[in-house]
């Protein structure tokens, strides 16, 4: 029964969910570098900046309706069907010394999925999105050949993360910008599949977790609403979200237009927060997210706001304590999350793996 | 996967029809070994049940078989407040609008892989396994082929298929292993109906391929139990889906569904009633056997308790046998007669002692001995009647012998018990006595009765069955024990069982010792198990295997009216020693 041949299952599989890894070692040895894998990913240690200073809130509700929205009938020509998250781990790897400056090499994994929800159970909308890479500035390097070697890879892509300010530091935000870009163009790709597919019923909504700001309109639909998660961001007249923290549980601020000031398409949107749960105990931001849609009107975006917002509020059951900023954590997004991180390695396997000389 | 079959070397092994049922992985909390795996089960998969045999097949094609020993489900909550939270704080009736993720995972104890090497496996698509890949697993296959298999039943996957089990006969009745041991609680009719139906399983083989010469002797301890195995079994003229399933069962194995032949019934002599005998079957059928003093003369002291027996009386006992050798004394009557002279004489003022005994002593043994009479009439000749033995010379291959000993205390039934089997056992010894049989199944219902785990416990014939269960094997007695509590079983018996069964069982027995080397689901199904299930360890097997036994082909003598049972009389009087002294 022996096979000698072959590979046993086990290292079979260890072999191959360490294959990628092991390229981009082999690399950073080629090129000179040597490893020094960061505690934290990049994200939390490089904040992006996403363009709210170049957007302003207008208003178009004088106050909050006051309404308790848990005790509202739910509209049937909205139901929350789609469920979009992404999924954007930006890793230190390794670095090289280059020209007087220390170079960082980043090993980033972008994604996107999209569930399906029908009769209370999760499936995946055709398929989640999903790329490794390995990033650095290109014109960093002088072994040329061995990028090019290396980016025939079908498995890792290697990515030029285009930093041209030669400081260690603003190379590794460059890399966290890039890893950004990436994901939102695979997120892009997989909501315009949806939007010309499944998309095309007016009545079944995509909520996707994030900030859709600064897209265009145009690449986004009438079924689609965005949850960001954080309350603060750097409006041009920010002041505006300081009666939001006051809003009780289950209820709706007032719905607001964001209009980009500094450019040709003002892309206008409507946002409002919505206050999902809270505690005796909670901050002010305790359950409060804030809801980005379409709208062709005024009163069509508080005709939405209404409807999403009853919508959304049932989503604050079942709870996802005890996972981080559950608060603000509807279950499905979670569920789009533990899909996405159940796919790639361990943030602790990829640092692990580089922890060593 | 290829025209509908998995990737694999063998994948005649597993059902590939029914599809992969899931896929193995290995976590931080969860690893594998090289002796068991976790899988998770395919959403829509619902048949997986503790017991089934599944396999795994890796990415290099080889396949790892496995029975499942526990089940788990799992779902997306953290803990129970985040739940109670959930359902807007404690409201059962509430419906969020996502259904919490949940699985299932199966726990899998590794039987045997395909891969020669003695590894954990860490991916693999997980199927039933089939038949033939069961019979693989299990090592069946060898011992199949080579027309050693016994069958004792079925396991019936979670894809419906209906596996035949069999046993080796070389460890079931010798030379390699030997005797069985079965233990469960009462009144599910499952150790009884099993022992016949693995007796008919073992005979019908054995006479089918003519490799093994098997007699059978059953001791019935209680009630009508071994009674009518000769009937047929008026169950299978019903048509219910379990009788259906019994008779689906016997074609898989291949066994005829005919009562057993050459099947004759003793019982002690019931002077009462001429021609009769202290057994419960009146049909005629019975024949009776009765015992001169001379036969029974070295076991009268295993009749009677410490009490009445003290080594003050065997010590008198000593000298009475001597005198019985001597004169000698032939019959039970004689021996009254010399014990009352011996009395008379004893009684005399100026005599103190009685051969060196004192009298007091003397006195105790003539009266233990004036009891015996009494105590175990039927067994022992007295007034006249003549001995008549059991006739184990007329054992012969696929015969057997039932001794109905219902009507005797536990002393008499260990005694005649013990008689039988010594007998056996040394006529299987003897090269020059001319008999039609190597091998012969013994069957013991309450053997912790005859092999008490306490040592407290008097048990005259226990180093004997000790003995037997040790050296038995390789001479042809196989013991079939069958108990209730198999922690009341002395070790040595169990542990030289090559075959042990285990039915329903109390949470209390399975806390003990002999249950610990079970996965803890396995051992808590045992207190459900349900009628005409049993988990089965065998020799061969590395792990367990639950197996389905349909109903045996004779008729269960507890369901059993004849019709002429006139006289109640004969019923009392078939009772009316069973007595404990």
């Amino acid at each position: 029964m022996s096979d000698v041949e072959h590979l046993t299952g086990t290292a079979a599989t260890a072999a191959a969910g360490r294959g990628h890894l092991s390229r981009i070692f082999d690399m950073l040895s080629e090129i000179g570098g040597r490893t020094s894998p960061g505690d934290q990913i990049e994200e939390s240690n490089f904040r992006v900046r996403e363009g709210f200073h170049n957007f302003r809130l207008e208003p178009i509700e004088k106050e909050p309706p006051g309404i308790d929205f848990a005790e509202q009938p739910r509209p049937e020509n909205v139901q929350l069907v789609y469920f979009a998250r992404a999924l954007q781990r930006t890793q230190l790897v390794g670095h090289f010394y280059q020209k007087g400056i220390e170079v960082p090499v980043h090993y980033a994994i972008t994604g996107s999925i999209i569930l399906e929800r029908a009769n209370r159970k999760f499936k995946v909308w055709r398929k989640p999105e999903l790329r490794t890479n390995v990033m650095l500035p290109f014109n960093f390097v002088d072994r040329r050949d061995v990028l090019e070697r290396f980016q025939g890879d079908s498995q890792v892509h290697l990515v030029n993360t285009e930093g041209d300010r030669a400081e260690y530091t603003q190379l590794r935000i460059a890399a966290v910008k890039k890893a950004r870009e990436l994901t939102l163009g695979l997120r892009s790709q997989l909501c315009s599949a949806w939007g010309l597919s499944d998309g095309q019923d007016l009545k079944k909504y995509m909520a996707l977790s994030g900030t859709v700001t600064d897209i265009p309109n145009k690449l986004l639909g009438p079924n689609f609403f965005a949850i960001a998660r954080r309350v603060y961001v750097p409006w041009q007249n920010s002041e505006l979200l300081e009666p939001q923290l006051t809003l009780p549980p289950y209820h709706r601020g007032q719905v607001m237009r964001t209009v980009f000031t500094t450019g040709s398409d003002p892309m206008p949107k409507f946002t409002w927060f919505v206050r999902l749960r809270s505690s005796s105990q909670a901050d002010p931001e305790f359950g409060l997210v804030r809801i980005t849609c379409l709208a062709d009107s005024d009163q069509e975006a508080i005709q939405k706001a209404n409807d999403i917002t009853g919508r959304i509020v049932d989503e604050r059951l079942p709870v996802t304590f005890p996972a981080d900023g559950w608060d603000k954590l509807i279950f499905p997004m979670k569920l789009c999350n533990d899909f996405l991180e159940s796919m790639v390695p361990t943030r602790e396997t990829v640092k692990s793996y580089f922890a060593r000389n | 996967m290829k025209n509908g079959q998995p990737d694999c070397k063998f994948p005649e092994y597993l059902n590939g029809k029914f599809g992969p049922i899931g896929k193995a992985a290995s976590t931080r909390d969860y690893p594998n070994t090289a002796q068991y795996f976790n899988f998770w089960i395919s959403a829509g998969v619902d048949s997986v049940e503790l017991g089934n045999i599944v396999a795994a097949v890796t990415d290099d094609g080889h396949i790892t078989f496995g029975t499942v020993v526990e089940l788990r489900s799992i779902m997306d909550i953290e803990n129970f407040l985040s739940d109670y939270i959930s359902h807007d704080f404690g409201d059962p009736n509430v419906q969020p609008p996502s259904d919490l993720a949940e699985i299932m995972i199966a726990k899998i104890n590794v039987i045997r892989s395909t891969h020669e090497r003695v590894r954990p496996i860490g991916r693999g698509i997980v199927y039933f396994a089939s038949p033939q890949g069961v019979g693989w697993a299990l090592g069946m296959g060898d011992y199949v082929a080579e027309g050693r298999g016994v069958p004792i039943g079925v396991m019936e996957n979670g894809d419906n298929s209906l596996v035949p089990i069999f046993l080796d006969d070389e460890f079931l009745i010798g030379p390699e292993g030997s005797h069985m041991n079965m233990s469960g609680i009462s009144g599910l009719a499952t150790k009884t109906s099993l022992v016949e139906f693995l007796l008919k399983s073992i005979l019908e083989k054995m006479i089918k391929t003519e490799k093994r010469r098997v007699a059978a002797v059953f001791f019935n301890v209680k009630g009508k139990d071994l009674l009518y195995l000769d009937k047929p079994n008026p169950q299978y003229e019903e048509d219910d889906p379990y009788t259906n399933k019994c008779r689906q069962m016997y074609d898989v194995l291949a066994i005829e569904m005919t009562p057993f032949e050459n099947v004759r019934v003793f019982a002690p002599y019931d002077r009462k009633f001429e021609g009769h005998t202290k057994s419960f079957r009146r049909d005629g059928k019975v024949e009776h056997f009765i015992w001169e003093l001379t036969e029974i003369v070295e076991d009268i002291p295993t009749l009677f308790d410490e009490e009445s027996w003290d080594e003050s009386v065997d010590a008198v006992y000593v000298d009475v046998k001597d005198q019985i050798e001597r004169q000698p004394i032939v019959s039970y009557d004689q021996l009254i007669e010399w014990l009352n002279e011996e009395r008379r004489v004893v009684s005399q003022a100026h005599i103190t002692h009685w051969r060196g005994h004192e009298k007091e002593d003397f006195y105790k043994t003539a009266k233990n001995l004036d009891a015996l009479a009494g105590l175990y009439d039927g067994l022992i000749c007295t007034g006249g009647v003549d001995p008549v033995d059991i006739p184990l010379a007329d054992l012969y291959n696929g015969s057997i012998f039932v001794i109905d000993i219902q009507s005797l205390n536990d002393r008499g039934q260990m005694m005649v018990f013990n008689k039988i089997l010594t007998r056996v056992y040394s006529m299987l010894l003897d090269k020059n006595v001319d008999r039609d049989f190597d091998s012969v199944v013994f069957f013991i219902d309450e053997l912790n009765k005859f092999a008490p785990s306490d040592p407290n416990v008097r048990a005259p014939i226990k180093q004997s069955l000790i003995e037997i269960c040790a050296r038995g094997r390789s001479i042809g007695v196989s013991l079939f024990g069958v108990e209730q509590f198999m922690s009341q079983i002395d070790r040595q018996v169990v542990d030289n069982s090559s075959t042990i069964i285990y039915g329903r069982t109390g949470p209390a027995e399975l806390m003990t010792d002999n249950y610990s080397w079970l996965d803890q689901d396995m051992r808590d199904r045992l207190t459900t198990v349900p009628r005409g299930t049993f988990l089965l360890k065998h020799a061969k097997f590395v792990q367990p295997v639950w197996c389905k036994f349909p109903f045996p082909t004779c008729v269960p003598g507890d369901q059993y009216e004849e019709e002429d049972i006139s006289a109640e009389v004969e019923t009392e009087s078939a009772f009316a020693f069973r007595r404990d002294l």
